[in-house]
C-alpha cells in the first residue's frame, strides 16, 4: 500500500536545490524598492511644493497682499501669469484633468485624499518626519542635504503658520491639491471656502464657462471663488490661471490676490509683507 | 520600522507599512524567499528558478497596495503569484518550443510542463515521486504540491490559486488518487524491469 502524500511531503522536502542563491532575487527587489522609492520622492517634492504653495496662499492671503499690488488689485505682472487667457482654453485645462480617475462628481472633497487642509496638514506632517528620518542618514550626500533641510525648515513654518492661523481664525479657507495622472500632467491646486469641515465649492460640471477674463477691479475685489492653478512639470512657474465662478467668497478675510498667484507660479517665494514690494 | 526590526510583525502589518516606507519589504522578502525557492526549485528547472523567484517578489512588491492586509500571512498571496508566474513561464516555453518546431519540422512536444518537470528530475536522481508527479495535470499538481511543500491549508490554497475551497478539496482528493495510481504503475513497471534483467542476467549465467 503507497502513502502517496508521505512520499510527496519527503520529496518537498529533500534538499537538493541548495546551489541556487537568492542574492539575484535580493538584488533585483532593491533595486525595485529604489526606484519606488526614488518615484515616490519625486511625488513628494511635487506634493511638497504644492503643499507650500498652497500654504503659501493662504499664509499670503492673511498677510495681506494688497500691500504689493497696491489696492490688492492689478494686472497681471508676469508673462506666467495667464488671466486674459479666453474662455476655450480655460474650459481645455478644467474639463479632462479636474477630477482624479473615479472621483464622485458630487464633490471632491469626498474623493481625493489631499482635498481638505486636515489632509494637507497630515500630509505636511509626514513629510516633515519622512525629511527628518532622511536627514539622519549619513550617507546622504550634502547637497541633498542641504536641499532637505532648506525645505524642512519652510515645511515647518508653512505648518506652524497654518495651524496657528487655523486655530485663531473661525472661518478659515481650506486648500486642496491632488494628483491627477502622471507625474508630467497637469497639477490643480484649489482654494475653497471651508464650512464646518465641508468644502463649499462644487465641482465643475465640465460645463462651466469660466467668465470672461482680465482682470477687473471688480473682479479682484469681489473675491474670488475658486483659485486653480496649473503647474506643468516639476517646477510649479509654467503657468497660473486664476478662474472665478462670481461667487463672492471671502478667503479668509481677505482677497486673493494677483500677487498671490505670481508668487504660487514663480516657485514659492515667501509671502510679502505690507509695505513691501 | 527598522531594518531587521519587523521580526514581530504579521506580514500584513508589513506589506502595509511598506506602502509607506518601500525598503520595509524587505522583511518580507527574507522571511518567505527561502521557502519560495525551494517551493520552485521542485516544479521548474534549476536554471530559471532564481529568475523566478525575483519575478515573483517584484511583482509582489509592486502590487503590495492591493494586499489584503487583515491577512497575517502572505504566504498564500505569495504562492499565488509564483502559480501564476510558473504558468506564464510556461506557457511563454511552450510558444517559444513550437516556433522552433515550426522551423526545424520537428513535430512539437505535447506537454512541455511535463517535459520540463522531467528534464528537472532528469538531472538529479530520478525517483517514482518525480516521474509521478511529471505526469499529473498542473491543477493536481499545484495543490498537492502546495500542500506538501509550504504546508498551506484548504483555505490558503484557495486564496492562493483563488478557488473556492471545494474545489481544492475535490482537487486533492483526485490528485492523490491519480499519484497513487502512477507510483503503483511506476512500481509495477520497475518490478517488471528488475525481474526481466534478472531473468536476462540468469539466463546469460546458464549459457
Amino acid at each position: 500500500m503507497i502513502d502517496e502524500l508521505d512520499l510527496l511531503h519527503r520529496y518537498m522536502a529533500s534538499d537538493e536545490q541548495t546551489m541556487v542563491s537568492l542574492d539575484g532575487a535580493r538584488s533585483r527587489l532593491e533595486t525595485a524598492i529604489d526606484s519606488d522609492t526614488k518615484r515616490r520622492g519625486h511625488h513628494l517634492r511635487h506634493g511638497v511644493l504644492l503643499g507650500l504653495a498652497a500654504a503659501a496662499v493662504v499664509a499670503g492671503t492673511v498677510l495681506g497682499f494688497e500691500a504689493q499690488t497696491g489696492k490688492g488689485i492689478g494686472p497681471p505682472r508676469h508673462d506666467s501669469l495667464h488671466l486674459s487667457n479666453g474662455a476655450a482654453s480655460m474650459s481645455g485645462l478644467l474639463v479632462p484633468t479636474y477630477l482624479p480617475p473615479g472621483a464622485k462628481s458630487e464633490g471632491i472633497s469626498s474623493t481625493s485624499p489631499y482635498e481638505i487642509w486636515e489632509n494637507n496638514r497630515e500630509f505636511l506632517q509626514e513629510t516633515i518626519a519622512s525629511i527628518e528620518t532622511e536627514l539622519k542618514n549619513d550617507q546622504l550626500p550634502s547637497a541633498a542635504r542641504t536641499d532637505q533641510e532648506q525645505l524642512l525648515i519652510q515645511l515647518q513654518h508653512e505648518l506652524q503658520t497654518k495651524e496657528s492661523e487655523q486655530s485663531t481664525t473661525p472661518n478659515s479657507a481650506s486648500v486642496e491639491y491632488l494628483f491627477p495622472g502622471s507625474a508630467n500632467s497637469n497639477m490643480f491646486l484649489y482654494i475653497n471656502e471651508q464650512h464646518n469641515g465641508a468644502t463649499a465649492l462644487p465641482p465643475p460640471d465640465g460645463n462651466e464657462q469660466p467668465p470672461a477674463f482680465g482682470l477687473s477691479p471688480t473682479t479682484v475685489n469681489g473675491v474670488p471663488a475658486r483659485l486653480i492653478v496649473s503647474l506643468l512639470g516639476a517646477v510649479p512657474s509654467n503657468s497660473v490661471r486664476w478662474v472665478t465662478n462670481g461667487t463672492t467668497y471671502d478667503v479668509v478675510g481677505n482677497d486673493v490676490s494677483v500677487a498671490e498667484v505670481e508668487m504660487v507660479a514663480n516657485g514659492l517665494r515667501p509671502p510679502v509683507k505690507n509695505g513691501s514690494s | 520600522v527598522s531594518e531587521g526590526g519587523g521580526e514581530s510583525l504579521s506580514d500584513g502589518a508589513l506589506i502595509r507599512e511598506s506602502l509607506r516606507q518601500p525598503e520595509v519589504f524587505r522583511a518580507i522578502f527574507e522571511r518567505h524567499a527561502p521557502s519560495v525557492l525551494r517551493y520552485l526549485s521542485k516544479r521548474v528547472p534549476m536554471s530559471t528558478v532564481e529568475d523566478l523567484v525575483s519575478e515573483i517578489f517584484v511583482i509582489a512588491f509592486q502590487n503590495r497596495h492591493r494586499y489584503d492586509h487583515s491577512n497575517a500571512d502572505a504566504r498564500p498571496w505569495l504562492f499565488g503569484i509564483a502559480t501564476n508566474v510558473m504558468r506564464h513561464h510556461r506557457r511563454s516555453e511552450r510558444r517559444l518550443i513550437r516556433r522552433l518546431s515550426r522551423m526545424s519540422g520537428e513535430p512539437e512536444q505535447e506537454d512541455v510542463s511535463d517535459a520540463v518537470i522531467s528534464d528537472v528530475m532528469g538531472s538529479i536522481e530520478r525517483t517514482q515521486v518525480r516521474e509521478a508527479l511529471a505526469k499529473l495535470d498542473d491543477r493536481y499538481r499545484d495543490v498537492l504540491m502546495l500542500i506538501a511543500g509550504p504546508g498551506l491549508t484548504y483555505e490558503e490554497i484557495s486564496t492562493a490559486l483563488g478557488i473556492p475551497v471545494g474545489t481544492v478539496r475535490s482537487r486533492v482528493f483526485r490528485g492523490r488518487r491519480l499519484l497513487r495510481e502512477l507510483l503503483e504503475l511506476q512500481g509495477q513497471h520497475d518490478r517488471d524491469r528488475t525481474r526481466s534483467e534478472v531473468r536476462s542476467g540468469s539466463e546469460g549465467d546458464s549459457e
